[in-house]
């Protein structure tokens, strides 16, 4: 048998033999075609969805053909039913064919008679049947004929689920086929007094709650419980800062100090909101530059764009309505959380944040310190206990004094606020390229994470002080606890040193 | 575009794309891999002019292909005896498979690509000392499973 090394070789070659090369003719003309594999995929799918459709249609004949008598359409809903109407069910797993269980996306609403399945991109609202545990579903309304492949398999319960066995144990819902089983839990969400349990898209918000007015909504925190469009609840795109897959806790807003901050999951914006004739009236703020992949970036748009729509706005109790066109979207307020200290919203950028009053350790008469977050931190000095345990590159020759060394000092800013909510942004400049990463924090305990720090064409005096810095701040290190006073900001842990000074 | 850009952008995929390919085959698997390397060749192009100024453009380019398309869970490596040479262990792919994303990643450029550490750091965005750590592990959970030699 061959070394590790040659059966990786081998394995290798194999394995890139089987790949169709890309040529430069097919890069130049944006972007090569999609792979045969992925047009294989796609016309699976189209294929899963006709069948699927052409499966309801039977069932429905079927199904006619049994209650034709009953006078006009409406299919079995029984006492078996009950447990279900009014309730939203987020798909938390798939398991298919005996196989690992995966992360699946998309949601089932039930009203009085109606199903409203929402698998990401392809929806049905239809007329539903239970009997003795086993759900189908009539006829209705479809949308989306193909999957982007963001959703495609997270949500290929929604094609195959036609007619699936039902069991229900409080929270939690199963639906399987011969092929599948999904996992679901309840994500209902309170509502208002007066609503319609079956359409929300026809309800406008004025008819069951009053508007609120700015002082209503100050200090207050909202975070989505349903997203609708065209009647489908939307499926959201985890947010950075909650993983869990489905969750439909990824919009929130907030307002403090007559400023409202508003998040589609990955970034924060801040507003300044007026309220005329029930609608939510926004001028635009300042915006957080986080990157989150494509979907999540979208959907900040979408929340975004939504937001600055002029939606409806009303509220009951502890829940807030937005409508505007055919998106509906319901937020709960979250327990009182810690309030941002700043006066100035997390989401604030830098250049603005930096008359904030946030938070700092701040010694008896010395001068004002500078804040944790919002200001550019120049590294000083780095240094790390030799005797510490862990793995350091020999090249890295510590302590280092940046301003022998002659290079630029690295920067570090801490761009948000870590909170219970979200966790902060960090980013800087180390002389050749820019740090990018987060990191929370407890109290003056604080943690970076998934910090990225890119070498390309660093100058070798610049590189040494980079990776330094790079190796300080990488994941799975012990904690570091922050100090601040005239002098600067100071991150001990149990290995590193490191002294910034503001810049 | 000047032609001395197409020719060189030309030069350059002649040289980067078997490497793009065989490295994006094994981190994202070869039903994947053709979409990521086609993004990041049209990337390439599209910033030509920045990409073929650096010194580690395949690695930067190599993200650009990761961030730029969505993962599978696990990428969907297939079985030595579909593709291997007859004499694969048959334990190397459950072996790989089983790995971290990130020890897999990095011991697959390093030791089945023959990136340099410094080609994979830029790949990865972490620094060359974490590569070197996620190798060692890599390798130390591959002899462990395949119980082979240390010499690889």
């Amino acid at each position: 048998m061959p070394d590790l090394n040659d059966q990786l070789h081998g394995y290798h070659d194999a394995l890139a033999a089987t790949v169709e090369p890309v040529t430069a003719a097919e890069a130049m003309t944006t972007g090569a075609p999609p792979s045969p594999e992925a047009r294989d995929r796609r016309a699976r799918w189209q294929w899963r969805i006709a069948a699927a459709a052409a499966a309801v249609l039977v069932i429905m004949v079927g199904s006619v053909a049994v209650i034709g008598e009953s006078g006009p359409m409406r299919w079995f809903t029984g006492d078996e039913a009950d447990s279900l109407r009014g309730r939203t069910f987020q798909a938390v797993s798939l398991t298919e064919s005996g196989g690992a269980p995966e992360p699946a996306m998309g949601s089932l609403t039930f009203s009085d008679d109606r199903i409203s399945l929402n698998g990401g991109c392809t929806g049905v609202n239809a007329p539903f049947a239970l009997e003795r545990g086993r759900l189908t579903v009539g006829s209705g309304t479809r949308r989306g004929q193909s999957c982007d492949i963001d959703v495609e398999g997270p949500e290929r319960w929604s094609q195959v689920l036609a007619s699936a066995n039902l069991t229900l144990d409080g929270e939690r819902l199963t639906l399987s086929d011969d092929t599948i089983t999904v996992e679901f839990v309840d994500q209902s969400y309170p509502r208002p007094p007066g609503t319609s349990k079956d359409d929300t898209s026809t309800t406008t918000v004025a008819s069951v709650a009053r508007p609120p007015t700015l002082a209503d909504l100050e200090g207050r925190s909202f975070r989505s419980t349903s997203v609708r469009e065209d009647g489908f609840e939307k499926v959201l795109v985890p947010s950075i800062d909650e993983p869990d897959v489905g969750s439909p806790s990824n919009l929130w807003f907030r307002m403090y100090d007559g400023v409202l901050s508003a998040s589609g999951g990955c970034n924060g914006l801040s507003y300044t909101p007026t309220i005329t004739d029930g609608h939510l009236n926004l001028t635009r703020g300042t915006q957080s530059l986080r990157s989150c992949g494509q979907a999540l970036e979208a959907q900040d748009t979408w929340f975004f764009a939504f937001l600055e729509s002029s939606p409806e706005i009303a509220i009951a109790g502890s829940t807030l309505k937005l409508l505007g066109g055919t998106t509906e979207v319901v937020l709960t307020e979250q327990a009182p959380t810690t309030r941002p200290t700043t006066s100035t919203p997390m989401v604030t950028p830098p250049t603005t944040i930096e008359t904030a009053t946030t938070d700092w350790v701040n010694p008896p008469d010395d001068p004002v310190p500078s804040p944790l977050v919002g200001t550019t931190w120049e590294l000083v000095r780095i240094d790390r206990d030799p005797t510490a345990p862990g793995w350091l590159d020999p090249t890295i020759v510590l302590p280092i004094d940046v301003a022998q060394t002659g290079q630029a000092s690295p920067t570090l800013l801490f761009v948000t606020e870590a909170t219970v909510e979200m966790a902060g942004i960090i980013g800087g400049f180390n002389g050749c390229y820019r740090l990018t990463g987060g990191y929370s924090r407890t109290g003056t305990t604080l943690r970076p994470s998934t910090v990225s720090l890119p070498l390309d064409s660093c100058a070798p005096a610049a590189k040494a002080i980079a990776l330094a810095l790079g190796a300080a701040l990488e994941d799975q290190q012990p904690p570091y606890t922050f100090t601040i006073d005239a002098s600067g900001l100071r991150l001990e842990s149990e290995a590193w040193t490191l002294q910034f000074r503001s810049a | 575009m000047p032609d001395r850009d197409v020719r060189d952008f030309g030069d350059w995929v002649a040289a980067a794309e078997p490497r793009l390919r065989g490295a994006f085959a094994g981190v994202r698997g070869p039903d994947d891999a053709r979409d990521a390397l086609a993004e990041a060749l049209a990337y390439a192009w599209e910033h030509w002019e920045r990409v073929a100024a650096m010194d580690n453009a395949v690695g930067y380019v190599f993200r650009v292909g990761q961030s730029r398309t969505r993962p599978r869970k696990h990428p969907n490596l297939p079985e030595a005896d579909v593709v291997g040479p007859p004499d694969l262990d048959p334990g190397l792919v459950p072996a790989l498979k089983n790995l971290p994303e990130q020890q897999r990643t990095a011991v697959w450029l390093v030791h089945a690509c023959d990136w340099s550490q410094a080609e994979v750091a830029e790949a990865m965005g972490i620094s060359p000392s974490t590569v070197s750590t996620h190798v060692t592990r890599a390798l130390a959970a591959l002899r462990h499973r395949l119980e082979v030699s240390a010499d690889a």
